[in-house]
């Protein structure tokens, strides 16, 4: 079947449709309030298209109580799908089977993060997206909390907004692969369900412990998922990536091991090339 | 020349011993019955066999044609083993498209072939959710054999169907047989197993032991297998 075709399945699937709806809603809602705001405010300078983006896009709320929600449930059911003997045995062992769901998680979640691209930008109509950032970006506004970090490292607007995508896409895969971990070692539901509870459990808990307890900066998920968040903490964009690549590597790791135990038990009939077995 | 080789295989469950140093060799190209009572470890043995779960003790060998690398699952086997899961929501056709694409070694045609040599139609509308246990265990027979696969490993592959499928399944595999094909396969129903085997396995007091395929008419009046018809 050609890519085409699947990308279109997976788009005509009714579950983008509300996404969608929601989306569109919420952002022309923060839209209002921005632009409500800054009208109010005498003292706030000129802005631009890239303000309203990034007073959506980096918004802590909508990302735990929704993409990270939603994308947890949506891999569990791909994980639980995708965990059925008839799929496992064509994808040939644990750590292939891994790489295959990985693959086919990526058009979901490519969908969802358009469809939330889109419902953003369809908001910039009538403001002007200018190439660079805006006075009001510059100034000490409170709304401009999300991009003050990037101002200041001289970042360009597009640039921020693919980084923080990338970002968020590893964070999303991470935890994907976290549940197919946990697949290939259980094949109990339950307890599935009861590892993506704790992933969004422990979302909510570093997000909002974030600020009173500074010791637990480091361990803290959302500077995982936020860049103006790691900048805030370390001083630097960078730290934000590597927890996911990190925990990807372990359970990639811990299938690997896991694959290379079962040789021991495993090996090939002396059929065709003797005593032969691994 | 064995396909399959068990050495002294042993699995157990949270204590309980379901297999005890199980030995046995499946011969290429023969049709092989295990039967034994529900709970026996007939599931747990073709688990062991596909690698999706190791033994306690003991060594599963595969053929080197289809174990090319050493702690993966084996290539070109077909598997039913409990009732497989499909996405209720889309019809047959699209759940085995959707394997297919796993591989991409097959083309529509291909699959559409496979569901009707089992008896189903690729082009109803009908959805997974709305399959009688029939039809699902026809799909599930029609995945299994698709792409070809030299090995099959079918559970139960007679569950649920009326008499006119059974006799068209039992044609279908004696034909995967004269084409050279791997069969292992368990059943409840002697009668499959007289009919279609070169040899017959039991799994009995967690051992699997050869039988003989003419031992097979007395044990269907044997007191597990009524039990298991009651069932």
């Amino acid at each position: 079947m050609r890519r085409g075709e699947v990308w279109k399945r997976e788009l005509l699937t009714i579950k983008w449709l509300p996404i969608l709806l929601f989306l569109l809603i919420w952002s022309w809602r923060e839209r209002g309030r921005f632009i409500q705001e800054v009208k109010t405010d005498p003292s706030a300078a000129a802005y631009n298209g890239w303000d309203i983006v990034f007073v959506q896009f980096m918004n802590p709320f909508l990302l735990l109580w929704l993409l990270i929600p939603l994308w947890l449930l949506l891999s569990l059911r791909f994980v639980m799908e995708a965990g059925e003997p008839t799929v496992k045995i064509r994808t040939g062992s644990d750590v292939r089977w891994l790489l295959w769901l990985l693959r086919r998680s990526c058009l979901p979640m490519l969908l969802l993060l358009g469809i939330w691209l889109l419902a953003m930008f369809s908001t910039l109509v009538g403001v002007p997206l200018k190439q660079g950032w805006s006075d009001f970006a510059r100034s000490d506004h409170p709304f401009n909390v999300f991009a003050v970090s990037f101002v200041k490292e001289g970042w360009p607007p597009g640039l921020a907004v693919l980084a923080q995508l990338a970002l968020l896409v590893l964070f999303l895969l991470m935890s994907t692969l976290i549940l197919a971990f946990l697949r290939l070692c259980t094949e109990r539901s339950i307890l599935l369900s009861l590892c993506a509870a704790g992933l969004m459990i422990s979302c909510i808990v570093a997000f909002h412990r974030q600020g009173h307890y500074p010791q637990w900066q480091w361990a803290s998920i959302v500077n995982s998922l936020m860049l103006n968040n790691a900048y805030g903490t370390f001083g630097r964009f960078w730290p934000a990536f590597i927890g996911a690549p990190t925990l990807a590597a372990v359970c990639f790791g811990l299938a690997l091991s896991r694959q290379n135990l079962r040789r021991r038990t495993q090996g090939r009939t002396s059929s065709i090339q003797g005593e032969n077995i691994l | 020349m064995s396909v399959i080789e068990l050495r002294q295989v042993s699995k157990a469950f949270r204590g309980v011993s379901l297999l005890e140093e199980v030995s046995a060799e499946f011969a290429r190209g023969q049709i092989h019955g295990i039967t034994g009572p529900n709970g026996s470890g007939k599931s747990v043995l073709f688990r062991l066999i596909c690698g999706f779960m190791s033994p306690d003790h003991g060594q599963v060998l595969i053929d080197p044609t289809y174990q090319k690398s050493p702690g993966g699952y084996p290539q070109h086997f077909g598997i039913i083993i409990d009732r497989p899961g499909y996405l209720a929501g889309r019809t047959g056709y699209e759940n085995l498209q959707r394997l297919a694409e796993i591989r991409g070694d097959i083309s529509s045609e291909q699959i559409r072939q496979a569901m009707e040599a089992v008896g189903l139609s690729p082009d109803t509308r009908q959805k997974v959710r709305r399959y009688s246990l029939g039809m699902k265990q026809k799909l599930a027979l029609a995945q299994s054999f698709m792409e070809h696969q030299q090995v099959l490993i079918l559970d139960e592959p007679f569950n649920a169907l009326d008499d006119r499928s059974t006799a068209q399944v039992r044609e279908l595999l004696l034909t995967f047989k004269a084409q050279g094909r791997t069969i292992l396969l368990t059943s409840h129903n002697p009668e499959d197993i007289r009919r279609l085997c070169d040899s017959v396995w039991k799994i009995e007091d967690r051992q699997l032991k050869q039988g003989a395929l003419t031992d097979l008419a007395s044990s269907a009046t044997s007191p597990i297998v009524e039990k298991e018809s009651e069932v």
